[in-house]
């Protein structure tokens, strides 16, 4: 196993790429799904769908619209170089705005879900105590929804890693700033270099394999801990009767 | 102090949830200690408990709350509205509703270290300050990050509700129904609130636990000198601690009085219900340890007891059941009945094929009595007579300080 410095530069950018889409996806997609959790409006499913249109769509059809609306001549281009100096197509930048769209139902979803679930009669509770709206989210919701924030921030880092249709689309393939993993696997495979695809190939299986136990085992956890929850209390209302 | 509240109406999402009436509810309590909000369930008692507490808001709603040593606060009208942690109350919820997350320790330290972000009047400020300080420690959410003050009263809190020392590292998850309930209590009391709001709280705990708990929720009212509003459809819990009561129907007040005086109106049902009692307010008098009782005194005459503990001259309410009165017209001499009182008949009213309701006085206070008509006519019984009432078994109501 001797990864290039071509592979090492992309797996660096790689797993920068992932984990500040992780970081700010958590960001965006708490209030979103908080919102969405307590919304009750006929609009909710409209909201919902499209939060959830990257599951359905082809990443290239995704990728070819983000394209449009990052490109320079566009309004959020020309906003974004105005800003800093820099394009938003073909830059690291565009490439994690383009990952946050991507992957957010993965993250919002799980996270919307465990809000959710969420006792309201609890947090009536806490705002009677004398909870802040922060305070009642920060001792009660976030507590309660751990395991969910955990989950959800590691299929957005998985699924980021994992993207290829997009980032073919928006990214241009420049080594260091925009070339991921999957690119580079791309190019070994149309160079006939076999070898080298193999051994990035390999080396992304075996972390995905690590990424998917590690989700598997925390939702494992999260269930066994709800269930060891309801044995112990009935095993303790045996004692007490 | 004083809670002035109307609603008029209905709530939005109550409506679609078919209630079949408009509230008109007007009420005005000047007075702390426990009011009792009584009616079957269905009447909108819980619904009022939540538009007070501001977790339900209306605009046809108008609540105005002016606590013992404080300033007038608007929490609900048209144009304001007051979230309810901002209010400083305490709620207690008929299922426990704890924090599942925290330990029992956790949970009852809840509201004490959250004091500070309501709007304490008064000396209770300085009190908050303290609660910020201790903010920084809140980590370790033990006793033992509060300041001595607090610390000796949540134990105290803890200690009267039955709460145990090995409870308090435990889960919820951990503990029964009821001894979640008294966590619950724990931590609504614990947090000092103005004004207590209590919807049902003792329907998870068996008869026992309830004998234990309403003398102490009595007491720690009285202590604390606030206001309490207590919905409950079992009458003896508001036998044995509410001064006043309010009888709701259908969203409306159908009457607001003293206890004593409710139960002993003809007029309403619960003088017609199959436990109808009666309660007679009377002087501690003295006690006989020799025998075990206490005497009593109720104007001129006196009841003797089953020796309690309150002082002498305190004012206890004595709760006595109207089918437990034995009516005689000659004064009983050798009878192994220990209480018998003099009265006279105010009114007879015909409930039943068999049986009569009697509206006695007795030193100027209304009793109920349930004979059989039979007897009515054997006894030639009717309004105006003088009749002797006696009884074998007394139950205690609360012990008043300054009965109303």
């Amino acid at each position: 196993m001797f990864l290039t410095p071509t592979d090492v530069m992309a797996l660096t950018l790689t797993l920068k790429l992932a984990l500040t889409t992780a970081i700010l996806l958590i960001l965006v997609s708490t209030p979103l799904a908080w919102f969405l959790s307590r919304w009750s409006s006929p609009f909710r499913p409209l909201l919902e769908s499209i939060v959830a249109l990257p599951l359905v769509l082809p990443p290239t059809v995704l990728g070819f619209y983000l394209l449009v609306f990052l490109a320079p001549d566009s309004v959020l281009g020309q906003f974004w170089f105005s800003l800093t100096g820099f394009q938003l197509a073909f830059s690291f930048s565009g490439l994690v705005i383009a990952s946050i769209i991507y992957s957010l139902p993965f993250v919002v979803q799980p996270l919307q879900l465990a809000f959710e679930r969420i006792d309201k009669h609890a947090m009536e509770c806490a705002q009677i105590l004398g909870a802040s709206a922060w305070q009642r989210f920060t001792s009660i919701v976030l507590p309660t929804t751990r395991h969910s924030f955990l989950l959800a921030a590691v299929m957005g880092f998985a699924h980021t890693v994992g993207e290829f249709g997009v980032v073919l689309m928006i990214g241009g393939n420049i080594p260091g700033e925009t070339q991921v993993l999957s690119l580079v696997l791309y190019d070994y495979v149309e160079l006939l270099d076999y070898e080298g695809a193999h051994r990035l190939a390999a080396s992304l299986v075996s972390f995905s394999i690590v990424m998917l136990v590690i989700v598997y085992s925390l939702n494992r956890r999260t269930i066994s801990l709800k269930g060891s929850g309801k044995q112990f209390s009935s095993r303790n209302k045996e004692l007490s009767s | 102090m004083s809670l002035v509240f109307s609603f008029k109406g209905q709530l939005k999402h109550e409506k679609a949830a078919s209630r079949h009436f408009d509230y008109d509810f007007q009420l005005t309590i000047e007075h702390p200690g426990i009011t009792a909000f009584y009616g079957r369930s269905g009447e909108g008692k819980s619904t009022l408990l939540r538009l007070i507490s501001g977790l339900e808001k209306s605009k046809h709603a108008k609540l105005v709350f002016q606590p013992a040593n404080g300033e007038t606060q608007i929490w609900q009208d048209e144009h304001n509205f007051v979230k309810p942690e901002h209010r400083n109350i305490g709620y207690v919820f008929q299922e426990g509703r704890l924090f599942d997350g925290l330990t029992v320790e956790a949970n009852i330290l809840y509201g004490v270290l959250h004091q500070d972000k309501k709007g304490h009047s008064g000396e209770k400020n300085h009190k908050g300050a303290k609660a910020q300080q201790t903010r920084l420690t809140w980590k370790r959410k033990t006793f033992q990050n509060l300041n001595l003050e607090s610390q000796t009263f949540v134990k105290s809190v803890c200690e009267g509700l039955g709460i145990k020392d090995n409870w308090l590292k435990r889960y919820p998850v951990q503990l029964s129904g009821g001894q979640r309930q008294r966590v619950a209590i724990a931590r609504t009391l614990a947090s000092q609130p103005e004004l207590l709001l209590l919807d049902e709280p003792f329907s998870s705990l068996d008869e026992e636990g309830k004998a234990e708990l309403l003398p102490y929720l009595a007491a720690y009212v009285q202590s604390q000198k606030i206001p309490c509003l207590f919905v409950s459809h079992s009458r003896t819990e508001i036998e044995s601690v509410a001064r006043h009561a309010v009888i709701i129907e259908q969203g409306r007040v159908l009457a607001h009085d003293t206890v004593g005086v409710l139960l002993t109106r003809l007029d309403l049902s619960l003088s017609h219900e199959d436990h109808s009692t009666s309660l007679l307010i009377s002087r501690i008098e003295q006690h006989e340890p020799e025998f075990s009782l206490s005497k009593l005194a109720l104007g001129e005459q006196h009841v003797w007891i089953k020796q309690v503990d309150a002082d002498i001259g305190q004012q206890v309410s004595l709760r006595i059941f109207a089918r437990d009165i034995i009516i005689s017209t000659l004064e009983p001499v050798q009878s192994s009945v220990l209480n018998h009182l003099q009265g006279c008949i105010l009114e007879i009213e015909h409930t039943q094929a068999s049986r009569v309701l009697l509206l006695i006085e007795v030193e100027g206070q209304k009793l109920l009595a349930r004979v059989t008509r039979k007897s009515v006519l054997n006894l030639d019984l009717n309004e105006g007579r003088n009749v002797y009432i006696q009884f074998k078994s007394v139950g205690l109501g609360s012990v008043l300080l300054n009965p109303a």
